[in-house]
């Protein structure tokens, strides 16, 4: 069993996330971007550590300068000019401001996908989508199944071809062409073959009869109902505050200055994107003690 | 309560005059643990098929089965009350969690949640699954996959489980572990337990019936101790697959009780041999072969990660022209010395030599092929075409350009490998033995000097094994080594030259096989351990047979 925002049940993490991607997609007033961000980027270290650290220095950090710089040059709204480029375009404080605004925004969007990919496991990923059938819940499950599998066979394929020497060699365009297609016929051949085992194995365990149910093993308890709650209160925070303080880049810069009553609820929102990292902390704290 | 009856059972399949099953009649009572054998294409797997109404083939039957003395007996029964194992390990899981896989059938029959959580939580006690419990499928061992195709029968609460050929594609650890396992339930549970193997070693001990079936018809219903030795010995199946001890009394013609396990045939040699028997040692002259070396490995090391080294100074020489074997038990590292000496996986530390020149010295295109070959375990992944003859000849087409020259040679490299027969058939429609000697026509079409083999044995019955030795020793003669990794004891004491075990990514021993084994105390033949108390040097069953006879009749 899972510890933290891992044990979470699956539709209150789910909305969760729905509510940290809508808010990172959608948001335009730069504190609510900084709040997602920000948030976003603590909670995939707190996840996966080094590797996350990694990913913002290597892949985060070059794409907001690289998307910021690029809609600079290539976008010409805005009256702002800063300088004329060679091509006698003008080159604009506001193009750039809104280049930066949408990086970030694709940028915790990925962030939070990061998270998302740790915590919605396959598992819970089927028992959400489950919910609409337990055919579909069966089906996702078997081609879970599927992939690795067929993964593994099309190396072993590969391993006996070069053992008994029918690999073409290096610089053999065409064989290699060739023996592509080969290695997929073998595959389809032995695939469909052995599939026929799959579907005796299903039928002797009574599949096809009537009322077929979908096996979970979730419970929802009263946390999982706080964080469901806590989830639609922000995003109700979150339509309310964003739609009032909507900022505008285009033509001018516009953004309101937010109010007291702004800044609480921003907080507020700051708050619920920080849970889960809050809850896995307080769980190790208290199971670091105990041990 | 009464299983099964089945009167007056024949049954065809469709477009085929031959019937599969003739004249069956036949009651299986509940608790009972039935041994079903018989060579392959008996009709075993046709009978089995018959127990379980959802897999029974099409075809014309007449005759009649009463299931559980009900005449309604829906799938749903069926679903609940009988379990079908099936032997492919890969194909029958077909979920992506145990978790899920563990309730697929309950899913089918429709429990809550609630309900299958509790019965996962009881079949994890009682299996030990909870190591596994939150895996996928892909991440587990065959036996472990196996394992938990079998608790996800058992989830279901079954009275009968039908197992076709269940262990065939697991090591023999597995295998011993499966069968444990299976006993238990029959004798713990009242579980009736219906199986078929053609390995019956370690079944036949523990069988309350053996059913004996030949050209779809029973040939035989009795308990084990009970089997007529006349039918073993005309019986070619039986004569190779029972217990070597029983052989051994079979062979002898003795009229004492027939020993079932090791034990009981040490007994038998004991009341034969009252007083020491006198000569205890065979003359065999050894045909000295020439000291060149095909295969050298010195000092090799290798890890596929940085915490663990799987081999740690792995020292082989291996003779020309010789059938050698790689023994060792699970994870000791012969499957990554065999890739190592074949060179499917690069060897970075240490030195591999083949004829005296370095592995990395030769050209991909000049190692392949010509100087070696490598038999896959799963022959199916070297086939894809509509005929045998097709994918063989596509595999020749590079070296031999000429189509007619290319003919002659598949026609005689198939009729050595005795698969002339089946060139125009296609590869799914051809038995698994037949598949892999095509497997190995395609190997040889190359002319390897070099031949590896990575656990040839598994799931061949002992006829079949037979066959496949004599053609090994037959390429021995032609001057090509033959180097295999194996779990089979028995063969490779009856047929290699030479063996080694690898322990802890070392060579622990590198033998002639008769000292290999008779120095082994656990890791020896059941002939050898039957015998050792009077033929210490005698590691198989023709061995021990032929010291027998002599010391009766002098």
């Amino acid at each position: 069993m899972q510890l933290g925002f891992k044990s979470v049940h699956p539709i209150s993490a789910f909305a969760f996330f729905v509510f940290a991607f809508v808010l990172s997609m959608t948001a335009s007033h730069p504190l609510l971007l900084a709040v997602s961000f920000i948030t976003g980027l603590i909670y995939d270290i707190k996840l996966s550590g080094k590797k996350a650290v990694s990913f913002f220095l290597k892949i985060i950090m070059p794409m907001i300068c690289l998307i910021t710089f690029f809609n600079g040059i290539f976008s010409h709204y805005g009256v702002t000019v800063l300088f004329k480029m060679p091509s006698g375009n003008n080159f604009t404080l506001e193009a750039l401001v809104f280049g930066f605004v949408f990086s970030i925004r694709t940028a915790s969007a990925l962030l939070w996908l990061n998270s998302f990919n740790e915590i919605i496991t396959n598992d819970k990923f089927i028992f959400l989508f489950g919910r609409i059938s337990p055919k579909t819940a069966l089906v996702i499950s078997m081609v879970l199944r599927f992939i690795p599998l067929v993964r593994s066979q099309s190396e072993e394929i590969k391993k006996a071809e070069k053992g008994v020497g029918n690999l073409p060699t290096e610089k053999d365009f065409i064989g290699k062409i060739r023996h592509g297609a080969r290695r997929l016929s073998v595959l389809i051949s032995w695939t469909l073959e052995k599939g026929i085992d799959s579907s005796d194995s299903m039928k002797a365990r009574g599949y096809g009869l009537h009322g077929r149910t979908s096996f979970n093993s979730y419970s929802f308890s009263v946390k999982d109902a706080l964080f469901l709650l806590f989830s639609l209160i922000a995003s109700g925070i979150f339509f309310f505050v964003g739609t009032k303080y909507k900022s505008n880049y285009n033509p001018v810069i516009d953004i309101p200055m937010p109010d007291i009553l702004a800044t609480l609820l921003i907080t507020v929102i700051a708050f619920v994107l920080l849970l889960p990292t809050l809850y896995d902390l307080r769980e190790e704290r208290k199971w670091s003690i105990s041990k | 309560m009464v299983n099964f009856k089945i009167n007056n059972l024949s049954f065809s399949y469709p477009d085929n005059k031959k019937k599969a099953l003739k004249n069956i009649n036949l009651t299986i009572n509940q608790g009972e643990f039935i041994v079903v054998c018989g060579k392959s294409g008996s009709g075993k797997s046709t009978l089995l098929r018959m127990l379980k109404p959802e897999l029974t083939p099409h075809g014309i039957k007449i005759g009649k089965i009463t299931f559980f003395d009900s005449d309604k007996f829906s799938f749903r029964d069926s679903a609940e009350k009988i379990g079908f194992l099936l032997q492919n390990t890969e194909y029958q899981a077909v979920t992506h969690s145990v978790r899920s896989e563990l309730a697929f059938g309950l899913e089918n029959l429709g429990l809550d949640s609630k309900t299958i959580r509790l019965r996962i939580a009881e079949i994890s006690a009682y299996f030990s699954l909870e190591n596994i419990i939150d895996k996928k499928i892909s991440e587990l061992s065959g036996g472990q996959k196996q394992m938990v195709c079998l608790a996800s029968i058992l989830m279901m609460h079954p009275d009968v489980i039908v197992f076709d050929e269940p262990t065939s594609q697991l090591d023999p650890m597995a295998t011993e572990t499966l069968l444990n396992t299976v006993y238990k339930l029959c004798r713990e549970n009242g579980i009736t337990v219906i199986i078929t193997e053609h390995r019956l070693e370690s079944l036949i001990p523990i069988a309350d019936r053996v059913i004996v079936i030949d050209e779809g018809e029973i040939i035989s219903d009795t308990t084990p101790s009970e089997i007529p030795s006349e039918l073993i010995k005309s019986n070619d199946f039986l004569s190779s697959a029972v217990p070597t001890s029983m052989r051994l009394h079979t062979d002898l013609e003795l009229t004492s009780p027939v020993p079932l396990n090791v034990a009981q045939g040490r007994q038998m040699l004991s009341s034969l041999f009252a007083e020491k028997p006198k000569q205890t040692e065979l003359d065999e002259t050894n045909t000295e072969r020439k000291t060149e070396y095909a295969v050298e490995a010195k000092d090799v090391f290798f890890a596929y990660d940085k915490s663990r080294y799987v081999l740690k100074g792995l020292g082989l020489k291996i003779k020309k022209g010789s059938f050698f074997a790689l023994l060792g038990s699970n994870g000791a590292g012969k499957t990554t010395a065999l890739s190592l000496m074949s060179g499917l996986i690069p060897c970075k530390q240490g030195k591999i030599k083949l004829f005296g020149k370095n592995i990395h010295k030769y050209k991909s295109d000049e190692l392949y092929g010509k100087t070696i070959g490598v038999l896959p375990q799963k022959c199916e992944s070297l086939f894809g075409g509509y005929t045998v003859r097709e994918d063989l000849d596509k595999a020749l087409t590079k070296s031999v350009p000429d189509k007619k020259e290319r003919n002659e040679k598949i026609t005689e490299v198939a009729s050595f490998c005795e698969i002339t027969d089946l060139l125009e058939r296609h590869p799914y429609d051809i038995s698994g033995g037949e598949l892999q000697r095509a497997a190995l026509c395609m190997v040889l079409l190359k002319e390897p000097q070099i031949l590896f083999l990575d656990e040839p044995t598994k799931g061949m019955d002992n006829l079949f094994k037979k066959q496949f030795a004599s053609k090994i020793k037959e390429l021995n003669e032609e001057g090509i080594t033959v180097v295999m990794v194996s779990h089979d004891t028995e063969f490779c004491a009856e047929h290699c030259d030479e063996c080694a075990m690898i322990f802890d990514g070392m060579c622990a021993l590198q033998a002639e096989k008769n000292k290999f084994f008779s120095q082994n105390f656990f890791y020896t033949t059941a002939a050898n351990k039957i015998a050792r108390e009077f033929f210490p040097l005698a590691v198989t069953e023709r061995q021990v047979l032929e010291l027998c006879r002599i010391n009766l009749i002098s």
